[in-house]
């Protein structure tokens, strides 16, 4: 026999009090109406630095082809969006979204500090701040810092969650702290307490006594932290035993279209997850860049494409953005060895319900005006997080990113009628 | 300033410098003393591995090229679970995590375990051998795409992260100081058909290049002898291995000290190592079970001093799991480390595998050679044992509650049982995270 944790809490076994539970959470996450109305955004990170420039590739540029003459992409290979920039060939499965005007993506962005240092980038991508070294322990990421100005009332263990190899800076926040998994092939087993079946008796009274145990305030903070943590494990592993199966939409058959097909699950069990996040490792191709980059390509797009039927199917559709970033983009001229170094802006893209599709953003890359032969920084990424944080939340983003940005317009205005523009 | 030495202090040491003593050796690091127990874990070229070579020998590992990974783990998880020698495989953990390579671009088992190797034979001499070792170890060359460096196009990331993570640390060079170590080390090189290191005259550029404001024809073996002198170097690596030891983000004037000795020491790795581990930082309350177990340290642990005869089946699963596979770092900065290990979803996971070691644990063989007669007692036995663990008042009576809820002391398989249920709640302690 199991017990849930909620069973357990309402017979109350072992002394156990019901206020180990602040019971905003379960208030929040059964309240119909909030949950209506709930969006979610999933973040992918393209760990590595995704070479922007073979993936939304401006193939007019005369430069383009002088630049890459081994990892160029074939002009019939090309997906031509418009007469300037067309998609790199694996992300065929996504050109119907794009059709669609519901997938879109800006290029040039960065910031101005960009050193093409992987992991000062990823910190400042994922803090919104451009500090001069690492992030120090304890800083906050962006959405860390959405979390708890907009969504700590009320919010769980799994108000965030990631699917990643560490928790990300990017959700790194003081009140709302989030479930990381990171696997999510694993994600059932690794998401309940599997203790010996051998003798149900004992398992009841260990589970008694370690929900116990972390009810009992603890001096030093470090060990606070861990049994805060193991608090919010067991929130969370009650909270996922209401996610159904599977939908019938089938999925590639791939670690990250696993994910996604788990991210579906979580929106459509409503348990009030509001932000994903996800990473892909790999994109740092200084060698064998046509095959690690276009492998890569075929996967998010392979996986995104699944998702965005599965999610279409299940009426989700209008509720979740996905949002793609890299930490930057790569030099315009290969390396000699099929591959390119680290370079400086690159591209982010989006996709959903709510893009403002039809068209691109933020220009294309000049590359005969580059920045120490790199693409160079026309667009803040911040401005990307000011346009969802506005338009996709509908909240202000200043408190946020303490600084002004601007609206790039890339998705229709939160609660309001969507406009489209007129394609090329 | 006097440090004392006892049970406590003894423990933490074997729990940092070691993966976990067990009483016996923790009894015995008490009466060696604090110099003497240190000295014993240093000079470990002393002690013979006789029996983990045979443990291992009798496995029958397939770990060439095209071994599995989980294989190659599971080669090195039961290296620290049964060596005689531990500090040599924290040295061997400390620089797999420095010198960060990941199966996931590598995909070479035999290269990875070669690399393994390096770093446990290399590893506690001078840091100049040991990163030279690296520089030309093909699990290295082709991790960071140096093997393909040519003098006509020198690859800078191996450049990058030699300056960035390996010796200086960010701020301390510029962006001209990373083309000029790519160029330095242009023809370092591996040699395909037999895994070593070639140099390759004719792609090597023996130019005039300027690293660090100094000019000359540098190669890697320059650029290598001029970075370990700086004292941004002693800095970087004093910080890091004092981390590893002692606690996390240590003050300026700590680092400087350690850089000091460190770099007098011409970055021999035993000078800094018994310097820090005699230190009375490493016995400060800061130190004291304040760093946060790996996944690693916690499984490892756990194997040794529960005393198993065998590794918890599938360990490399929840290692994964966990977010610490090995010879999978998520990149070349290695495992973030730190809070970061215990998300939500790792201690569900660490719980997870508590269960699966207390199944194969023996009670009668942890408790050997204790006299226990109360419930009391048989719970203070086990956090001793297990630590000491510094529990509050209230847990070791939920502890006491769990292992004998009618107070009376339980008896045959019930006492198995709730001895193994103790064991797998201490091991599940949010104290047990930390070490």
């Amino acid at each position: 026999m199991t017990i849930s944790r909620r069973d357990f809490i309402r017979i109350g076994a072992g002394g156990i009090t019901v206020s180990v539970l602040s019971a905003d959470w379960l208030r929040a996450a059964t309240t119909t109406e909030a949950l209506s109305s709930r969006r979610i955004l999933v973040v992918l990170q393209m760990t590595g630095g995704n070479d922007a420039v073979n993936t939304f590739i401006p193939y007019t540029d005369p430069i383009y082809r002088n630049a890459r003459p081994t990892i160029a992409i074939a002009d019939k290979d090309i997906l031509k969006v418009s007469n300037r920039i067309g998609f790199h060939p694996a992300l065929a499965s996504l050109a119907p979204s794009y059709e669609g005007g519901k997938f879109t993506f800006v290029n040039n962005v960065g910031f101005a500090s960009l050193d093409r240092s992987h992991f000062r980038c990823r910190d400042i991508w994922q803090t919104g701040i451009e500090l001069p070294g690492p992030a120090p322990r304890g800083t906050r990421g962006w959405l860390g810092r959405y979390a708890d100005t907009y969504l700590a009332a009320g919010a769980s263990a799994v108000t965030t969650f990631a699917v990643d190899l560490r928790a990300p800076v990017g959700l790194a926040a003081d009140q709302v702290s989030g479930t990381t998994i990171t696997n999510a092939g694993a994600f059932e087993s690794s998401t309940d307490l599997v203790v010996d079946g051998s003798d149900p008796a004992d398992r009841e009274r260990y589970e008694a006594a370690l929900y116990e145990i972390y009810a009992q305030k603890r001096a030093a903070a470090v060990v606070e932290l861990a049994r805060d943590r193991g608090n919010a494990a067991f929130q969370a592993v009650d909270l996922f035993k209401r996610l159904g199966p599977a939908g019938a939409n089938p999925y590639p058959q791939s670690s990250l279209a696993k994910t996604f097909q788990l991210i579906a699950r979580i929106a459509a069990a409503d348990i009030g997850t509001t932000i994903v996040w996800v990473s892909v490792e790999g994109f740092d191709t200084h060698g064998a860049q046509q095959q690690v980059q276009g492998a890569l390509l075929t996967d998010i797009a392979g996986a995104l494409a699944a998702f965005q039927q599965d999610i279409t199917t299940r009426g989700l559709s209008q509720n979740i953005l996905v949002l793609g970033w890299s930490e930057f983009g790569r030099r315009i001229f290969e390396n000699g060895q099929r591959g390119t170094e680290h370079g400086k802006a690159g591209s982010v893209f989006v996709l959903g319900d709510a893009v403002k599709g039809g068209t691109y953003y933020g220009g294309e890359p000049i590359l005969s005006d580059p920045d120490d032969g790199d693409v160079r920084t026309r667009l803040d990424f911040r401005s990307v997080y000011w346009t969802i944080i506005q338009d996709w939340f509908g909240r202000d983003p200043l408190p946020v990113l303490n600084a002004q940005y601007e609206n790039l317009g890339f998705l229709a205005r939160a609660g309001a009628p969507r406009t489209r523009l007129v394609r090329h | 300033m006097a440090i004392p030495w006892n049970e406590e202090n003894a423990a933490h040491l074997y729990r940092r410098a070691a993966f976990g003593g067990t009483s016996a050796e923790i009894a015995q690091a008490v009466r060696d003393g604090l110099e003497g127990a240190v000295e014993k874990l240093i000079d470990y070229s002393a002690t013979s591995n006789a029996d983990l070579d045979r443990r291992i020998d009798n496995e029958h590992f397939y770990l060439l090229a095209d071994g599995k990974l989980s294989d190659l783990a599971r080669w090195w998880l039961l290296r620290m679970i049964y060596t005689a020698r531990p500090l040599e495989e924290r040295m061997t953990l400390l620089w797999h995590d420095h010198f960060a390579t990941a199966y996931t671009k590598v995909l070479h088992i035999g290269w990875l375990k070669g690399e393994n190797e390096t770093l446990r034979s290399q590893g506690f001499g001078t840091f100049r051998s040991l990163i030279t070792a690296v520089a030309q170890d093909p699990a290295m060359q082709y991790w960071l795409d140096q093997y393909i460096s040519t003098r006509t196009n020198p690859n800078e990331n191996f450049g990058r992260e030699f300056l960035e993570l390996f010796t200086l640390g960010v701020g301390n060079y510029a962006e001209s100081d990373v083309l000029a170590t790519a160029k330095s080390f242009t023809g370092w090189s591996t040699n395909g058909t037999t895994s070593t290191f070639l140099f390759n005259p004719d792609e090597h550029d023996f130019g005039p290049k300027t690293f660090l404001g100094r000019t000359g024809n540098w190669d890697g073996n320059d650029i290598i002898r001029m970075t370990c002198s700086e004292l941004a170097h002693g800095r970087r690596i004093a910080a890091k291995v004092f981390s590893y030891f002692a606690y996390d983000n240590p003050e300026p004037e700590v680092v400087d000290r350690f850089a000091r000795i460190y770099l007098d020491a011409d970055t021999f790795l035993p000078a800094l190592v018994r310097a820090i581990l005699t230190s009375p930082e490493m016995y400060s309350p800061t130190a004291l079970w304040g760093k946060v177990k790996s996944p690693i340290d916690h499984a490892v642990m756990a194997s040794r001093q529960l005393l198993l005869t065998e590794d918890v089946p599938a360990t490399f699963n929840y290692l994964t799991q966990g977010g610490q596979t090995p010879f999978d770092p998520p990149d070349v900065s290695g495992w973030p480390g730190g809070v970061s290990w215990i998300s939500p979803g790792a201690l569900l996971n660490r719980m997870n595998f508590a269960d699966a070691a207390t199944r194969a644990f023996d009670p009668a063989r942890f408790t050997n050679g204790e006299t226990v007669a109360t419930p009391e007692a048989m719970v203070d036995v086990y956090l001793r044992r297990l630590g000491p663990v510094p529990v509050p008042a209230e847990t070791r009576a939920t502890l006491i509650h769990y292992f004998a809820p009618d107070g009376g002391m339980p008896s045959g398989q019930t006492s198995m049982t709730r001895q193994r249920g103790l064991a797998r709640l201490i091991l599940s302690l949010p104290e047990w995270q930390m070490f």
